[in-house]
C-alpha cells in the first residue's frame, strides 16, 4: 500500500508512505527519494527525526496510526491532520442537524404516541441552527464552534 | 431534546460521541491557525 501527503496545504512536494498488510517493510520517501525504512510498526515507537533542506523537521512516529508531522504539525491527509479533528467536530452538528429535521418531520407526518410532547417545528427549527452551525464551524470559526457546544450542552441537559 | 423518562444508554452514548466531536473542533481550529501562522509568508518591512 502506498499513500503521499503534501508537505503543507496546498505545496506540490510530497511525503511517500508505502507499507505491506499489518505496517510492515515501511518505505518513507520525499520527493521520490528513499529517506527510511523501517521492519514494522514497532521500530516507530519513538519519533524519527528528518531534517529537511529547507531547515525544517520531519518527524514520522506510530502512535494510533501512522504519525507523520511536519515542524511538530501533521501533514494534510495523515492520521492525525487537524481537518480530520475539524470534520469530527462539524460531523457532529450536521448530524445533529440530521436528526432534529427527521424527528421533527416524523412528529409532524405521523406523530407517533413515543414522540409525544416534541413540538415539530421547534425541531425543525432547532435543526436548521445546527446546520447553520455547523456550516460555519466547516468555515473555521471558534466562535460558533463554542456556541454551537454550549447549545448542544444546554439542549441536552 | 427532551425526551420522555430516562435517556438509553444509545442515547447517553450518542451525546457522548457528538460532545466529543464537538470539543475536537477546538485542538483542531487551534492547530489550523498555528499551522497557517507558521506557514505564513514574512509580511513585507515597512520603511
Amino acid at each position: 500500500m502506498t499513500k503521499t501527503y503534501p508537505l503543507r496545504r496546498g505545496a506540490a512536494e510530497r511525503v511517500e508512505l508505502s507499507y505491506d498488510k499489518g505496517f510492515k517493510n515501511i518505505v518513507l520517501r520525499l520527493g521520490g527519494q528513499e529517506l527510511a525504512t523501517y521492519p514494522n510498526k514497532s521500530a516507530l515507537k519513538d519519533p524519527q527525526t528528518f531534517s529537511l533542506e529547507d531547515g525544517s523537521t520531519l518527524q514520522i512516529r506510530f502512535k494510533r496510526g501512522l504519525d507523520l508531522r511536519l515542524n511538530g504539525h501533521a501533514l494534510p491527509g495523515s492520521t492525525h491532520d487537524a481537518m480530520n479533528y475539524l470534520r469530527n467536530a462539524y460531523g457532529a452538528a450536521y448530524a445533529i442537524a440530521i436528526l432534529n429535521i427527521l424527528l421533527g418531520l416524523i412528529v409532524l407526518v405521523a406523530a407517533p404516541s413515543f414522540l409525544e410532547g416534541f413540538s415539530p417545528i421547534g425541531l425543525l427549527i432547532a435543526g436548521v441552527i445546527y446546520g447553520a452551525l455547523g456550516y460555519f464551524i466547516q468555515r473555521q470559526s471558534m466562535i460558533v464552534l463554542a456556541v454551537a457546544t454550549v447549545f448542544y450542552c444546554l439542549d441536552t441537559v | 431534546m427532551q425526551g420522555q423518562g430516562g435517556p438509553s444508554g444509545a442515547a447517553i452514548g450518542i451525546r457522548v460521541a457528538i460532545l466529543v466531536g464537538l470539543f475536537q473542533g477546538f485542538g483542531a481550529l487551534r492547530s489550523l491557525k498555528q499551522e497557517r501562522q507558521a506557514t505564513a509568508p514574512p509580511s513585507p518591512e515597512v520603511a
